[in-house]
């Protein structure tokens, strides 16, 4: 007998069917590990209006590659903006930091360009601008205008104030040498320090031509100034004729500065002309007072020192120094009158640096106990205008430096006009004080003396003898003449004279051979003698 | 009383003697003689003639082996020894440059010869000895000055041999000035 053995099996654990749902679960699993992992994230976007933003149609572009895409646009809680709910690609995640922008870019038409016309028919997008910052900013503020300079673009950004709001306007060209290399890209106006405020874009390579002596300046409109030489018109070019501009270099004579880094602020001039005016960064304010008239001094007046121009005269401090001498207890005192004036190195072809202030300021310093003071001269003759000079006057007293109102005082000394009409009053209060009466009396009988002297001389001069006179005296020299001409070596007396001394000169010569004889022969004149015979001459 | 008196007039003839006589000798020129008319000389004029003090006696002078100076007694000038060395040199200086010299005083604004005549005698050896010196002037600036010393042989024994060189010696002289007698050439 066949005995059969029962196959032995386990029961069935899971039904086939099974296979399916697992199937569509781990199918769920992996599209959802797929779309986070795809998925990019949601951001909301911050607009001042919804115009050009439309719900599933507007995108985000960045390089013109689509970015995301505006799935829900609603007003934000204060009814005073919109929010854009974007949903990013995945790949548009590390575009996302703190300095991030957006703006919708739509058809533009302003005074200088044209831009955006693409859009008109396929409509609005956002643009993206990445930025730098901290990631994972998900709400960000749209920019009003598109930036001027795009993101990232190598240059350097400066910041630029001026006392009021100048022709410049966002959009407009910065200028060096006419040559456009940037661009204004923001103008703000602050109530606080009551100035306007640019910031400024130069592209590379033209960053280099900044530095710390570059000076800026409004080239906008056109400029027309009157002058001995006629008319001068300035203008740029069209543009900024019509929008305005900003130009910059370096003023002639200053040297090139240090490199500058993003944002340093700089002051933007009304024009070039003013640049040229004061052309230094760098200088230090002293205050010189006047016992004296100063009538001819204006604010802008040169300071000088030997000729060279040092500096300006900023204000007469006049107001100040009314209230100082209220304080003080001066008043009715005639104290002298107060001159800010304000010196630069670099007009002495120093750096215009901040040591070069320092350096200037130790050397007046050692100055003044040398003898160096300010002085007010005359400019011009003709109208009266003054300036403050500055020298070295060895014989001056001692003055110290001083202070007044926190300005470091130079001490001043009266010369040139001033001096000489000082000198000048001195001189006549001298002559006042002569006994000119006196002398004039004096005088008068002095006048009537000779007037009466000369009376009498006339008289002795018109009497009948004194006319006769000079007859008489030609009368006589015509007799000495004669007689002179009677001794000539050609008339007979002195012929006559000639021919005694001749004669006499003999007998002299006689006299003295006689005389000679009788020393010699004492009885010679009685008896006769001998004469020596002579010594005859022999030939040899 | 008579006898007496006879007596001294004899004694006084008695000593009486016969005086030499002295010769005179006359400084003058040799040149030849001649009338007509004297050409002035617009450039220069005689000025003063300067005689040595011991030279200036009447005495012909010689110099003894001792070195002396004697004038003598018998052998006289004629004239004043200034007047006949003027003369002679001027006439000598005539007849060289074929120009009379005016007195200074007479032509005032010409070059003025002025001559010092410092020896002028008979040596021991037997010569005729002159040294002389003469400078042109104008005004008181001296243009130029020279010297003149030579001394000539005489050609007999005796006084007027002596005169005779000496003048031969003072027409050396005057050619020697004749011959300084030029204008100075102006410089600009």
């Amino acid at each position: 007998m066949t005995t059969q053995q029962a196959d032995i099996s386990q029961g069935r654990k899971l039904s086939g069917i099974w296979i399916i749902p697992l199937l569509a679960l781990v199918l769920g699993i992996y599209m959802v590990i797929h779309n986070y992992l795809t998925e990019g994230p949601s951001i909301d976007i911050a607009f001042k209006t919804a115009d050009g933003l439309a719900a599933g149609k507007t995108k985000i572009k960045y390089r013109n590659v689509d970015m995301g895409l505006v799935e829900e646009v609603r007003l934000n809680e204060g009814l005073d903006g919109v929010i854009a709910k974007v949903k990013m690609e995945r790949q548009a995640l590390p575009m996302l930091s703190e300095g991030t922008r957006f703006w919708v870019v739509t058809a533009r038409i302003g005074l200088g360009n044209i831009s955006g016309l693409d859009t008109l028919l396929s409509g609005a997008y956002i643009q993206i601008a990445p930025g730098e910052g901290v990631k994972g900013k998900r709400d960000f503020v749209a920019l009003e205008q598109p930036p001027l300079t795009p993101s990232g673009a190598p240059g350097l950004r400066v910041h630029l104030t001026s006392p009021k709001a100048a022709s410049v306007s966002a959009g407009d060209a910065v200028l060096f040498n006419g040559y456009k290399v940037g661009r204004v890209e923001t103008m703000t106006f602050e109530p606080d320090d009551r100035k306007a405020h640019y910031a400024l874009f130069i592209d590379a390579p033209y960053h280099e031509l900044v530095d710390s002596q570059t000076r800026f300046w409004d080239v906008s409109g056109i400029s027309l100034s009157a002058g001995a030489d006629g008319f001068k018109l300035d203008t740029g070019s069209m543009d900024t004729v019509l929008l305005g501009g900003v130009g910059f270099g370096n003023p002639p004579g200053v040297g090139k500065g240090q490199p500058v880094e993003n944002n340093t602020e700089f002051d933007l001039y009304p024009s070039y002309e003013d640049i040229l005016k004061n052309p230094f960064r760098n200088g230090t304010h002293y205050v010189v007072s006047f016992a004296q008239s100063i009538k001819g001094l204006s604010t802008g007046a040169p300071v000088e020192y030997r000729g060279l121009t040092l500096g300006r005269v900023e204000r007469i401090l006049l107001k100040e120094s009314l209230e100082y001498n209220v304080e003080q207890d001066l008043e009715g005192e005639g104290t002298a009158i107060p001159v800010l004036i304000y010196l630069e190195p670099g007009r002495l072809e120093l750096p215009d640096i901040p040591a070069s202030v320092d350096n200037m300021r130790a050397s007046i310093e050692t100055g003044v106990t040398n003898g160096m003071r300010a002085s007010l001269e005359t400019g011009s003759l003709l109208t009266g205008a003054k300036y403050v000079n500055i020298d070295y006057f060895p014989n001056a007293e001692e003055a110290p430096m001083g202070d007044f109102l926190g300005y470091t005082t130079i001490p001043s000394i009266e010369t040139g006009l001033g001096q000489i009409e000082q000198k000048l009053t001195a001189v006549l209060d001298k002559i006042n004080a002569l006994p000119l009466e006196d002398t004039v009396a004096s005088a008068n009988t002095t006048i009537i003396t000779l007037n009466s002297t000369l009376a009498s001389l006339d008289t002795i001069l018109e009497s009948q003898g004194m006319q006769q006179l000079p007859q008489q005296l030609d009368s006589t020299l015509q007799d000495l003449r004669s007689t002179l001409e009677g001794l000539s070596p050609e008339s007979e007396m002195y012929q006559s004279l000639n021919s005694s001394l001749l004669r006499l000169n003999r007998t002299l010569g006689n006299m003295e051979s006689l005389t000679r004889t009788l020393s010699r022969q004492p009885n010679a004149a009685l008896l006769p003698s001998t004469p020596t015979p002579d010594i005859i001459p022999e030939v040899k | 009383m008579r006898v007496a008196s006879l007596l001294l007039v004899v004694l006084l003839s008695g000593c009486a003697s016969k005086a030499v006589e002295p010769s005179y000798y006359l400084m003058r020129s040799n040149h030849a003689l001649g009338s007509g008319q004297l050409t002035p000389s617009r450039d220069f004029a005689m000025g003063k003639v300067v005689i040595a003090s011991y030279i200036d006696q009447r005495g012909l002078l010689m110099e003894t082996q001792d070195g002396e100076i004697r004038a003598a007694q018998q052998n006289l000038w004629a004239e004043p020894v200034y007047e006949g060395v003027r003369n002679q040199i001027l006439v000598a200086i005539r007849a060289a440059k074929g120009e009379h010299l005016l007195p200074a005083d007479l032509n005032r604004d010409a070059i003025v010869l002025d001559i010092r005549l410092d020896q002028l005698h008979g040596t021991n050896d037997g010569k005729a000895k002159v040294v002389a010196y003469w400078w042109l002037r104008q005004g008181k600036e001296v243009l130029a000055a020279y010297k003149f010393a030579e001394v000539q042989p005489l050609a007999t024994d005796g006084y007027a041999a002596l005169v005779n060189a000496e003048k031969a010696l003072l027409d050396q002289l005057a050619g020697r000035i004749a011959a300084t007698l030029v204008v100075p050439v102006q410089q600009d």
